[in-house]
């Protein structure tokens, strides 16, 4: 990376970065065990609505299935620690792998199709997962579901509670599959991930190679979203048992309604998509109870008609238009001052288009 | 572009987290394990009750119990499909404001009732579950309803050591003995696979035999129970469906069904699959002997079958029936009768059984309580876990509570066979009570005990 200046801008930036990570750090020292374990779900979550977010996002593929493979994560670590033995940790390499080669199977066929056609085919896969783990109900425990030993900390840890520590080894998954999501996108085989949405025959004259990385993205997606679901089965302080009842079509609907309030394609918009989807239910719920669902639909729409662009997409307007506002402001003050024969310092720090800094 | 959308990420993200954190407020204090509850446990009887496993208990044996208030918790449906249950609460919260106002609460203290919506979810119930207990406080979780809602909880109240008491369902799997702080409430699913195979080997005893069932261990306790029930008699299984608790639409499955021309059909639904199936049957040729689930039986749910299509359908009761005349003159029912007109609100519907269930579990709650040496959580649930020949609220004067050591933790297991009669609008009995007391283990097939 070259050197960067030191602007006022990177020392906001900088400043926000380092309040963001102890406000998130502190998280499991400040609420209590039930809260804090709803904060895990929602990085295991977020992580999930990540890999959604790569393939839809980025690349163009909708998948209303990602729930499917989700649960193929949790239940892989449900198993395998359970049933096997395996530590909670040693579990998480199979679900991915896993979850990459049903990935790559089901990113096969979505070469011939697209748009709503995928869409259909995704949303059979989910219909079909809880009907799977119920017909072989001697492996996965069908409608009962299995319980999960417990996840806790290690002797060196011994300080933390379960809750605590599944929090903060849930949270490094995520900060490094975050990071590495972050880096593929920007990197050659991002744009060309995000070339091929943008426009299929294009990317393929400048040469991408659309079955390999339409596939590959697929896989990765799925990989990802499989990783998130077996990270939210060690979340057992709260919650510890799967059943098929917690891994059905809804979960799939959840995640693209997470993907959408966050802002598809951004790397961050997961985790605000997260947050909204684990909260709001419970303080609607709490508002009334039988109108819980009503209002959910309703705070979702209103976002939609909002915010078209997500959570993420609203702020980026919102920003334009305040920098609009202060451009007019500044020419107009600057006419005063030319008026008035004085020379009116641009005042330093206020937002100028930095935009193309990279 | 890209450094400019970081920042806004993340003042989102501040913004977001300081809303929630603002929303549900913080407040932990991890005491590592210290508590009272030493002193609390030597000054009990419950030292002896080595079901309990005291010594491995986490949380405060006293939570939720202050000078003059005790703070029950509960999750049920509240919104959604299932959101029927919801008027079992009105029934307790009846018998609680009754107790509260009149009688001066539990021993002096008043009962403080705190309810979540858990849409039948059992990740929600797990969230509710541990809210109630962390945030909210209370002493004591009461009638969660579901089968799989009260298997996500169960682990770890045990842990924790707090009652479950008297859950809203029926599963046979609430008689484990490795999980002392969870006891069931209605009579197992089991037996009335077992009643009503005992019904046709008695009454028609070549029977043809379909089944439709919820494709869960609430449906497979019925099939099993009864399919071990007809071994080696001339009873024949000709046809079984099942449906997804997603779909409630069960004519297809009936149609298949009506196609086997069975003699008699039992039915293994709960909620909106009982009127919908019942209409679906009276919308055939079909005309079966109609065994259905006790869980349908309240006029909440079998009230919205067609005209005629719920006549002379056969179920199970632990309960008088509200409708029936012949407790006109019962004191329990003119209590009831009396006290949930007058607590109830205006919309309480007293004619309806699910409001008296829950008005009885409501009385057999206080009646635990009450009857405990003190109010301390091992107390409780040793007085839960033995109840001799409890009478509480409408139950069947044939239908007592009865637990024992932690052992059988069955506690309805004295139940009465009925037919419904449209002319009437109530069920009538058929024969006597039967006593299934310290045998729903035995009869519910090995694999629906343990999860």
């Amino acid at each position: 990376m070259t050197r960067l200046a030191l602007t006022p801008r990177r020392v906001v930036l900088g400043v926000l970065a380092v309040v963001l990570a102890v406000v998130v750090l502190y998280i499991p020292q400040y609420f209590v065990e039930f809260r804090t374990a709803q904060f895990t779900s929602v990085i295991a979550i977020s992580i999930a609505v990540l890999g959604l977010a790569l393939l839809t996002g980025f690349n163009g593929q909708i998948s209303v299935g990602h729930g499917a493979f989700f649960g193929v994560g949790a239940y892989t670590t449900a198993i395998l620690t359970a049933d096997h033995g395996w530590s909670h940790l040693s579990t998480v390499p199979v679900a991915m792998i896993l979850c990459l080669a049903i990935g790559v199977m089901v990113g096969l066929p979505a070469l011939r199709i697209s748009g709503l056609y995928l869409a259909l085919v995704t949303l059979a896969l989910a219909t079909l997962f809880p009907l799977v783990i119920q017909k072989y109900s001697d492996v996965t425990g069908g409608s009962t579901g299995i319980g999960v030993p417990d996840f806790e900390p290690p002797d060196w840890a011994s300080g933390l509670t379960e809750d605590q520590w599944a929090y903060y080894v849930i949270l490094a998954f995520a900060v490094v599959t975050f990071v590495l999501v972050r880096n593929l996108i920007r990197s050659r085989v991002g744009r060309a991930i995000i070339a091929i949405r943008d426009g299929e025959v294009a990317a393929e004259v400048l040469g991408v190679n659309l079955a390999r990385y339409k596939v590959a993205t697929f896989g990765i997606s799925a990989m990802i979203a499989g990783l998130g679901g077996s990270l939210f089965v060690m979340n057992t302080a709260v919650l510890d048992r799967v059943d098929p009842s917690q891994y059905t079509i809804a979960r799939s609907i959840e995640f693209l309604a997470a993907l959408v309030i966050g802002g598809a394609a951004t790397i961050m918009g997961p985790v605000l998509g997260s947050l909204f989807i684990v909260f709001v239910p419970e303080f609607s719920s709490d508002i009334n109870a039988e109108l819980s669902r009503v209002i959910f639909g309703g705070v979702l729409i209103v976002m939609m008609l909002v915010l078209p662009g997500g959570v993420l997409g609203g702020l980026t307007r919102l920003e334009a238009g305040t920098l609009r506002r202060l451009g007019r402001d500044r020419q107009w003050r600057r006419l005063r001052a030319t008026a008035a024969e004085a020379d009116s310092p641009d005042p330093d720090g206020s937002p100028t288009v930095d935009g193309a800094a990279t | 572009m890209i450094r400019s959308n970081r920042s806004r990420a993340f003042v989102a993200l501040l913004a977001v987290l300081a809303l929630v954190a603002a929303a549900c407020g913080g407040g932990r204090s991890d005491s590592g394990g210290d508590n009272n509850n030493d002193a609390a446990a030597a000054n009990t009887d419950t030292a002896d009750a080595e079901y309990l496993h005291l010594d491995s208990c986490d949380g405060d044996f006293t939570q939720g119990v202050t000078a003059d208030t005790i703070k029950i918790g509960s999750s049920y449906p509240q919104s959604g499909t299932f959101a029927a249950f919801a008027e079992i609460s009105t029934g307790y919260q009846a018998y609680f404001d009754y107790v509260n106002e009149e009688l001066g609460g539990v021993d002096g203290h008043q009962i403080e009732f705190v309810s979540l919506d858990d849409g039948y979810e059992p990740g929600r119930t797990a969230t509710n579950a541990q809210r109630l207990v962390n945030e909210e406080g209370v002493f004591a979780l009461f009638n969660v309803i579901g089968t799989a809602n009260n298997l996500a909880i169960w682990d770890n109240l045990d842990e924790e050591c707090v009652p479950n008491l008297y859950t809203g369902t029926g599963s046979p799997l609430w008689g484990d003995p490795n999980h002392p702080w969870t006891i069931g409430s209605y009579p197992s699913y089991s037996l009335e696979g077992k009643l009503y195979a005992d019904y046709l080997i008695e009454n028609d005893p070549t029977a043809t035999v379909a089944f439709l069932t919820q494709n869960d261990d609430f449906g497979r306790a019925y099939v099993d129970t009864f399919k071990q029930s007809i071994e080696g008699t001339d009873i024949e299984v000709v046809g079984e469906e099942t449906y997804e608790i997603a779909n409630t639409d069960t004519s297809s499955q009936i149609t298949s069904l009506a196609a086997t021309d069975a003699d008699a059909v039992v039915l293994g639904t709960t909620a909106l699959a009982c009127p919908t199936t019942l209409n679906a049957i009276n919308g055939t040729n079909w005309d079966p002997t109609i065994f259905i689930s006790g869980t349908c039986t309240s006029p909440t749910l079998v009230g919205l079958a067609e005209p005629g299509a719920a006549e002379g359908i056969i179920s199970i009761t632990t309960l008088m029936d509200p409708r029936d005349p012949q407790w006109d003159d019962n004191e329990a029912m003119a209590l009831f009768q009396e006290k949930g007109r007058e607590y109830g609100g205006p919309d309480i519907d007293l004619e309806n059984t699910i409001v008296a269930y829950g008005w009885t579990m409501g009385a057999l709650l206080v009646d635990t309580l009450s009857n405990a040496t003190e109010l301390t959580r091992p107390a409780v649930m040793e007085q839960a876990l033995n109840l001799d020949n409890v009478i509480a609220g409408v139950t069947l004067p044939t239908s007592p509570f009865n637990t024992s050591q932690g052992e059988d933790k069955f506690l309805w297991e004295n139940v009465q066979l009925m037919q419904y009669n449209e002319d009437l609008g109530y069920y009538e009995f058929i024969g006597d009570p039967v006593d299934f007391e310290g045998q729903t283990a035995e009869l519910a097939p090995e694999d629906l005990l343990t999860p």
